[in-house]
This record gives structure tokens, sequence and C-alpha cells, in this order.
């Protein structure tokens, strides 16, 4: 349940971007990978929380999950349904997982 | 309506200060480990064998949600370099909570930093505290799926350490399937066997450290 920490973390990197208009926030996109460790519903639960008390209530929340991808020593890039996904190629692990492991705020909307 | 394209982390704040952090120890010649692993696997026994075996100068940071009991168990183990920080109900160590205890830390005096995180499988892998190694801890009692069912801890440590290996035989563990999870995990992991009852794994762990430390 570490969900809490991220949202205040978050709140805080988009008041550190937008300085001034962080009343003018509207909408906030985000990505959660996979294997971030992070549950998406508790994360919004979280942004929600923290958004009321910052007076921006009305503030939308859109997050994307995000597979978990990898690419093998055999060069070939697959989608893991689990980690325990082997290389559909060679049946190899030996791999870079290339995404689905970060919590990432993609962009955010402002009102004019 | 405007849009403005971020692409930061959701940890952002965190990292800034966790690469303030490495900074700091780099400067001051510290190699931090961060230390994950259940409640009662033992990262706290594993610094106790540290304190009276590895023979170089570092000090402890031990996070816990109640309590300083661990670090004063490090300090009568005879390490007196060892910090408590009670993080009152939170389910992890953040990178600010280390950047204020390093405070009180003489960096210049120590080789290495140890840093045993709150017994959690779950938070600490998510918050980078300026280490430069990142460690899992498992152990034989805990059942041998814990790695399956924890892949951002897993997907994330350089290190595994399988530990209590004495009790291996007296359980159904699978060693070689959590060996073979370890690596489905992070193909490039390295996985030491300990004991701090009979002292297994801990020369190879030793010398482990002071390889990467020469690398940082």
């Amino acid at each position: 349940m570490h969900e809490f920490a991220l949202a205040q973390d978050i709140v805080e990197t988009i008041a550190r971007n937008v300085g001034d208009e962080m009343s003018k926030l509207d909408v906030i996109h985000m990505e959660v990978g996979q294997f971030s460790g992070a549950v998406i519903d508790s994360l919004e639960f979280g942004l929600k929380i923290i958004l009321q008390e910052k007076n921006l209530p009305a503030v939308k929340i859109n997050i994307v999950p995000v597979p978990a991808a990898a690419i093998c020593d055999c060069k070939t890039e697959y989608e893991l349904d689990s980690i325990m996904t082997a290389c559909p190629s060679c049946g190899s692990f030996q791999r870079q997982i290339t995404s689905g492991k970060d919590v990432i705020i993609k962009s955010i909307e402002l009102k004019d | 309506m405007k849009t403005q394209d971020l692409n930061l982390s959701a940890q952002e704040s965190n990292q800034l200060i966790a690469s303030g952090n490495r900074n700091v120890f780099y400067e001051s010649g510290v190699f931090a480990v961060n230390i994950i692993g259940s409640p009662g696997c033992g990262k706290t026994s594993i610094l106790e064998y540290t304190a009276n075996h590895f023979d170089e100068k570092f000090a402890v940071i031990v996070g816990d949600v109640k309590t300083a009991l661990d670090a004063d168990r490090i300090i009568k183990s005879g390490q007196k370099n060892a910090y408590a920080i009670e993080t009152g109900g939170g389910c992890h160590l953040t990178a600010n909570m280390i950047r204020e205890k390093a405070m009180e830390i003489d960096l210049k005096g120590i080789d290495y930093l140890f840093i045993e995180n709150v017994g959690n499988l779950v938070c600490p892998s998510a918050f980078d505290l300026g280490e430069n190694l990142k460690i899992a801890v498992l152990s034989i009692p805990e059942g041998d799926e814990k790695v399956r069912k924890y892949p951002s801890l897993f997907i994330r440590a350089a290190a595994v350490i399988i530990n209590k290996i004495d009790l291996l035989g007296f359980m159904d563990y699978d060693i070689e399937q959590v060996k073979a999870d370890c690596r489905a995990h992070n193909s490039n992991v390295k996985i030491f066997e300990t004991s701090v009852k009979t002292g297994k794994g801990f020369d190879e762990f030793f010398q482990y450290l002071r390889d990467q430390r020469k690398h940082f």
C-alpha cells in the first residue's frame, strides 16, 4: 500500500511543473506498468483524496495500464503475460524488460 | 485547453532526493546497499553476522514501522554505527528519510552503508533510496513461491540472498525452481545461499560487495 505515497509524489511533481497554473489543472494522464507494483484503483483513490485536499476535486484522472514487454538476447521482442512467460522464439529468460516497470505521468491538460 | 507533456516518473520527487543521496554517497566513497525482504527473513541477522565478520568500515540504517529493536540488536552485536528509522506506519523507506538520517552519520569514516528496509516485498521495491545495489532476501521457511508472487522486487534486485539455507532439507523447498524464477525476473541476478548459523555463503557475499564497490 504505497500508492498514497506515490499519489503525493505525483501531485507534488505536477505542481512543481505547472507552478501558478495548478488551479487550471483539468486532467492527469498516467501509465501504470504491469510490474510497477502499484495498484491502479488504490493509486486513483489516493490521487482523488489529495486533489480534494488541494481544492481540486474536479480533476479527472486517466490511468492506462501498460503491459510488460521484453527483448530477448535472441533479439525477439515480446509481451509478457506474466513474469514466467519465456521468449516465444527460443524459450529463454535471458532478456531485458523494456516496459511495464514504471508509473509515469504522461501529460496533463490545463483549462484556459 | 492546453496539453502539457511531462513523461515523468511518478516517483520524480523521491527520485530527485535519491539522486542527491547517491551523489553524496559517491563523493564520500560510500557504497550503499538497500536490503529488502519479508518480516522474519533474516535481514537483521544477516547484518548482525556482517557486523562480526565483514572486515570493512560501514554503518547501518534500519527501517521499521515501530521500535528501534533491530538497530539495537545490531549495536549489541558490535556495530555501534547503527541507526533506526521508525516510519510510524509507513510501509517503506523513502529517499528523504535516508537523506535526513545520513546527516547523523560520519560518511567520510565509512566505505559501506547498509540500509535494512521495512519488512515488505512490495512497497520498498518502488522507492529508490540512492543506493548502488538493491538486494532481495528470501528464506527457506517462507516457502518457494515468493519470487513469482512479488515480481516488482525481483525484476529490480541485482542480487538475491536465499537465507536460512541450513533449514533446506527440513522443508519442502525447491531451491532450483527458486533460482530459475530469480533468473526469469533478472537474467543477470547474482544468487547467494547463506546461513548465519553456519556462516555458509558469507565469504562469497562479502567478496561480491567488495567487487561491486570497486566498480561503482
